[in-house]
């Protein structure tokens, strides 16, 4: 009897000790569940916010008339059209959903930024710009538009961003029955016929599909493509080699797979025009260094000369997991052309090639006829800043600018409190393009 | 009595340890001192070239203070409106652009780089494709870094990597485990370029997918399970 008792009594203990262990998991779980939904609520609030302010920015850009004026309110659509493209990709709807909105914002925000540089360099807002801007302001303006009509069905019908996420809720966001998902895949059908835009910001539509424009020589077939691969592998014994997936993108490929005889794997894509090797990886682990990276470099020289690439001259190197990265830029005449890039990758036990890029290269590697300089180096030199020591270096280089046209400048090597610095100044024009600083780590030198 | 005078000690310790220490940091980096004629070195040169550059000075850059570097600095503070007292002091310093002790606030921020980004995508790529090839993993990094340069996609690593409903592995927590080496590896070619998929932003194992939309993209290359796509 007393032991019935007592195992009652234990029962009735562990009941109540899990009634409070649930009861306190429910509390936290509710804890989380508003702290999260107070998250979503403040992005969809700041989302709306930035929209609008985006909206009667560009509407306000219509009838400013000074420079001033306009290089004001485009860094404003600027900063807040990235803010809203940031806020919208933290909500919790799927990013299918949000595409076009995203590329949307981000491109308004890249289009506020290309205007203000227009303005910092003088040029007038084109008639072409005016008319996109136009454009811009009606879009902004109908996002504006459901975004509010949305605050008031969220408002109204007190609907929990943070319940999206759940599980459970999924079956619903499928069956499109929640209001956000529902109204934002509206949104993003309106969004589908937004203007191609065409401007000097990196996220204009022109950047994103440039056709590659170093690919010569016929179409090969992948007997072929296997010939050149062995000859890119040549000193490497080779077991056997093959075809996976062929690659589609801008550069049409064959995906090769060649297993060597000490059983690592390389894997490399070849293109059908040209039978150029695109990228090559080796996977191979490297556990000990014996190779200076100096002669790391040469090596990798050597073997870009080997593979026809015989103007190429070493730009910066990292070194990571015993392995040296040399960055390669064509040289034409003594002019460096940073767009045509590639990277060599080499091992530092026995110096053997183990990765190798070459689509930079492929897709921007042209006959070029560049200009003759119209400044000397020493009128360059003396649009760099007083506050930059300069080290003396200097030579002419091709860059790259945001827009991927491509400038003539004389590269300037310098330093300023202990950190070192690259200035480019256009050697047409004398405008200061570019500033990288250079970061030198324990891995090597980076350029940010 | 034996507290007293083990906080005493302790005091003592630590005072000495802040005198020695305090000057070695407080010390402004570059030290200034006025120019005038007669002085030599380094900084009258520096002061020589510059003046040399804007054409104020066409002697030769010897780093002697000389009454022609006098005169040029004269020059030099009337055409800047400086009182034209022919010494480099921090006013004239600063209006050369040379390094004055104000300056010596900016400091260079050493050992910064891009390791973190490595960890976190190597995180990524360790949730997403660890059972994948190499070239898998590096492919998967690649479009991590191909979202980062579109447009319809946050402008940062962790912005695409943590986007909701982006990744199964962020989002059912996988992702948060130790990488493994060959991930580590991945991330770091997928960061210098590599890229396996020629531009792919989509990627999904078809074995597992239920969304219709994604099998309307155009597949740009099949790695392993996963199709990449754009």
């Amino acid at each position: 009897m007393n032991r019935h008792r007592a195992v009652t009594l234990l029962l009735l203990v562990a009941l109540l000790a899990t009634g409070i262990w649930g009861y306190d998991q429910y509390r936290q779980k509710t804890d989380y569940h508003i702290y999260l939904q107070n998250q979503y609520h403040r992005m969809f609030y700041e989302l709306i916010d930035h929209v609008e302010t985006i909206e009667a920015d560009l509407a306000k850009s219509m009838v400013a008339d000074s420079p001033r004026q306009n290089l004001l309110l485009f860094s404003d659509v600027w900063r807040q059209a990235f803010s809203a493209q940031e806020k919208l990709n933290q909500l919790p709807i799927s990013h299918l959903t949000l595409s076009n909105t995203s590329k949307f914002l981000t491109q308004v925000g890249d289009y506020g930024y290309s205007i203000t540089r227009k303005n910092a360099d003088g040029t007038p807002i084109s008639s072409e710009d005016w008319s996109n801007l136009e454009e811009l302001h009606n879009y902004a303006g109908y996002l504006t538009v459901e975004l509010q009509k949305m605050r008031s069905a969220i408002q109204e019908n007190n609907i929990n961003l943070a319940s999206l996420t759940s599980k459970g809720n999924y079956i619903f966001a499928r069956a499109s029955d929640n209001l956000p998902d529902r109204e934002f895949t509206r949104i993003e059908q309106e969004m589908v016929d937004y203007p191609t835009l065409i401007y000097d910001g990196p996220f204009s539509e022109h950047v994103q599909g440039i056709a590659p424009k170093g690919l010569t020589g016929q179409n090969i077939d992948y007997g072929k493509a296997e010939q050149v691969a062995r000859e890119f592998l040549k000193g490497i014994d080779i077991k056997s080699i093959k075809k996976i997936g062929d690659g589609n993108g801008d550069i049409k490929t064959f995906g090769l797979e060649v297993q060597t005889g000490d059983d690592n794997r390389i894997y490399m894509d070849i293109s059908r025009k040209g039978g150029h090797v695109v990228w090559a990886l080796n996977q191979r682990d490297v556990s000990s260094v014996n190779t200076s990276p100096s002669r790391a470099t040469e090596l990798a020289k050597e073997f870009l000369e080997q593979n026809g690439y015989k103007d190429m001259t070493p730009t910066y190197s990292m070194r990571y997991d015993n392995i040296s990265v040399i960055n390669f830029a064509y040289l034409d005449g003594d002019v460096v052309v940073y767009t045509d890039l590639i990277k060599v990758k080499v091992a530092l036990d026995n110096g053997e090639i183990v990765g190798y890029e070459a689509e930079g290269y492929l897709k921007a590697h042209h006959r070029r006829d560049l200009p003759e300089p119209k400044l000397t180096e020493d009128e360059a030199g003396e649009r760099i800043s007083m506050r930059m020591e300069s080290d003396g270096e200097t030579r002419l280089a091709l860059i790259p600018l945001e827009n991927k046209a491509e400038v003539l400048c004389y590269e300037f090597k310098g330093s300023f409190g202990g950190d070192d610095f690259l200035v480019y100044i256009n050697a047409l024009t004398g405008k200061e393009e570019r500033i990288l600083k250079l970061l030198r780590s324990e891995s090597g030198t980076f350029t940010i | 009595m034996k507290k007293a005078v083990l906080l005493l000690t302790t005091a003592l310790i630590i005072t000495f340890a802040f005198n020695i220490v305090y000057p070695l940091y407080m010390q402004p980096a570059v030290e200034t001192s006025t120019l005038y004629w007669g002085t030599t070195g380094d900084d009258v040169r520096e002061v020589q070239r510059r003046l040399k550059n804007w054409g104020y000075y066409d002697e030769a850059v010897d780093g002697i203070y000389g009454p022609k570097t006098f005169q040029a600095v004269k020059d030099f503070q009337a055409k800047h409106g400086i009182s034209t007292t022919g010494t480099v002091g921090p006013q004239t310093r600063a209006a050369l652009g040379m390094p004055t002790a104000a300056q010596a606030s900016y400091t260079s921020a050493r050992g910064a780089s891009s390791r973190d980004n490595v960890y976190l995508m190597a995180q990524a790529i360790y949730g997403e494709a660890r059972g994948e090839s190499y070239v898998g993993q590096v492919a998967v990094g690649a479009v991590i870094m191909n979202r980062v340069n579109h447009p319809s996609f946050p402008n940062s690593i962790a912005g695409v990597i943590f986007q909701p409903g982006a990744f199964t592995a962020v989002a059912d927590g996988q992702m948060f485990m130790q990488p493994d080496e060959s991930s580590m590896k991945a991330a770091r070619d997928a960061l210098n370029g590599w890229d396996p998929t020629g531009g792919a932003i989509y990627y999904y194992n078809p074995a597992k997918t239920t969304n219709r939309w994604i099998y309307s993209r155009p597949v740009l290359k099949v790695i392993g399970k996963h199709y990449f796509a754009k």
